[in-house]
């Protein structure tokens, strides 16, 4: 999947997103926060506009579009690739994982890792500073960036 | 004091304007025309001739109307600036600095229509500059109007303006050196270019080195506190060049490429554009309130020849940009139809002209270049929304 970002001086900023063959998605996005969005079945024909929407109303869109509340897709199954190979990964943490239960320090995961752990999902929480003394419980969904390597380490380290 | 009949002169103003916004958006046209319209026909010149009540009547509506024009015309440039960035100018393998370079053919046309009307270089390089610039304005509206903005071309069209903008703004600095400047010695207005360019590159070193002094005055989370700074170091410094002979215009280009490279530019440009459309309308206004109509029969032969001849021309640089930038043919065509709207800023030049105090200033540069200039563009960016809105016909025609 690519996405080319081009400015738009004195408009804003248009992303256009390669879908399946021929098909392309224009996002126009206003300097007034206004979204447009177009699709572009044909590069000799114009762009057609599916729709717009304000600020407000593209974000709402912008969280259902990436799952935030419905999300058939198991989480191990989701990364998010960063710049150059750095990925984000999301582990769910089980009863019988040996990590369960114990503190961030005694595992020290990232000095034989090489990933670290950015925050953890727990319940409605998210815990966001993670300091040694940081308990990984049954349950926790832990939000890890590190290199492909380091993440398959890492999911290997957490059994 | 006369407050209360210049209350109701500007109260007459803005209501006009309002309605002329109303008739405008209902006939799907540029509101620029309009506003011109509207001072011509309120102004000393129509409305001022019978016995009614007209805008300008007051000593103090005057001296509003010409300090809000004013302000208008710094905050157009101001917004440019904003907007424009060298990085935008350099990048993208260098097409819009070729495409921006073919366009330049335009002021040549524009020069060579002007001395052949005129005979004189001032005068030629007046009309040069006036029929180069298109309507950022205008052209910009119209591409989100008729949803071409997420096309192809209009990458070429913005990227051609970017160039256009800051062409204009050195144009600027050198033509309002040479039309401030008292004598009409030569080594006199060598020198008073010599001030223009050093004040820029000071303006410039500014922007340069004082990211961290412009990021400090608008880190602020107030908005009115924002609005208020920015508004205050910009006209300070605009008014500051124009006592030095350089364009007030200018620095207000360059103050809003410093305000552009903050964290803030964004915010800044929600809040502040408001005030630059509030401003621009009285600056449309004005000038047409400045225009004398029964000046415009005399120069309607030399406006059918530059519309005609610079109609043209900006046709075939478009075209010819869009080669540039790849298009098929279709698209090569509307890069061409979009540009020959002309605005706002052929009329920024046609105000400083009409305000030349200099020894070269005659009623040639003063007046008869202002009248054209608005019947130009008048023309202009009525038969520019227009090509746009029928280019799908022309198109397949062509």
């Amino acid at each position: 999947m690519s996405v080319r970002e081009t400015d738009l001086p004195g408009v804003g900023k248009k992303f256009v997103v390669d879908l399946s063959g021929d098909l392309e998605l224009v996002i126009v996005i206003h300097l007034s926060g206004k979204r447009e969005v177009f699709l572009n079945d044909d590069p000799e024909e114009d762009n057609k506009k599916l729709f717009e929407a304000s600020d407000e109303v593209s974000r709402k869109i912008g969280s259902i579009l990436e799952g935030a509340y419905f999300e058939p897709v198991s989480s191990e199954e989701t990364e998010a690739k960063l710049g150059g190979e750095v990925f984000i990964e999301w582990y769910d943490i089980e009863e019988n994982m040996n990590v369960a239960g114990r503190e961030i320090s005694e595992l020290k995961l990232r000095e034989e890792t090489g990933a670290t752990i950015i925050a953890i999902q727990r319940d409605d929480m998210c815990i966001g500073s993670i300091g040694p003394d940081t308990e990984i419980r049954s349950g926790d969904i832990l939000v890890v960036v590190g290199t492909k390597e380091a993440q398959d380490k890492f999911k290997d380290a957490l059994n | 004091m006369a407050l209360d009949s210049a209350l109701l002169e500007i109260g007459l103003m803005f209501t006009a304007l309002a309605g002329g916004g109303v008739l405008s958006r209902y006939l799907k046209k540029s509101v620029i025309p309009f506003y011109i319209l509207l001072g011509i026909t309120l102004g000393p010149y129509a409305l001022g001739r019978s016995s009614f009540i007209y805008v300008g009547e007051t000593e103090i509506t005057s001296v509003f109307l010409e300090v809000g024009a004013e302000l208008g015309v710094i905050f157009l440039l101001f917004f440019l600036g904003l907007e424009f960035s060298f990085e935008k100018l350099l990048s993208g393998k260098k097409t819009i600095l070729k495409a921006g370079f073919i366009d330049l053919f335009n002021l040549v046309i524009g020069f060579a229509v002007g001395f052949l009307f005129f005979g004189g270089l001032l005068a030629a390089a007046l009309i040069g500059g006036i029929v180069y610039i298109s309507s950022s304005a205008i052209i910009t509206r119209s591409l989100i109007d008729l949803e071409w903005i997420a096309n192809d071309e209009a990458e070429s069209i913005l990227g051609i303006l970017v160039f256009e903008d800051l062409f204009i703004a050195i144009y600027l600095a050198l033509i309002t050196a040479f039309l401030l400047e008292g004598t009409g010695n030569l080594s006199n207005v060598v020198y008073s270019i010599v001030i223009a360019v050093a004040f820029i590159l000071f303006l410039l070193a500014s922007v340069h080195w004082g990211s961290g002094f412009f990021e400090r005055i608008l880190d602020i989370s107030s908005n009115e506190m924002l609005l208020i700074r920015a508004t205050g170091v910009t006209i300070l410094v605009s008014g500051l060049a124009l006592s030095f002979g350089v364009s007030a215009a200018v620095a207000a280009f360059f103050i809003g490429m410093a305000f552009g490279d903050t964290e803030n530019s964004n915010r800044l440009e929600e809040i502040l554009e408001p005030i630059r459309d509030l401003f621009a309308a009285v600056f449309f206004f004005y000038i047409g309130s400045q225009t004398d109509p029964s000046l415009l029969p005399a120069v309607a032969v030399l406006i059918s020849g530059a519309t005609l001849a610079t109609g043209i021309s900006k046709l075939f640089t478009g075209y010819f940009g869009g080669k540039i930038y790849g298009l098929n043919k279709r698209r090569r065509i509307r890069v061409g139809l979009s540009l020959t709207t002309r605005g706002e800023f052929s009329l920024v030049i046609a105000t400083i002209a009409a305000s030349a105090t200099g020894a070269m200033a005659n009623s040639t540069i003063t007046e008869t270049i202002p009248a054209f200039t608005v019947g130009y563009v008048l023309v202009m960016s009525i038969l520019g929304t227009l090509l746009m809105q029928y280019s799908s016909k022309i198109e397949t025609k062509i």
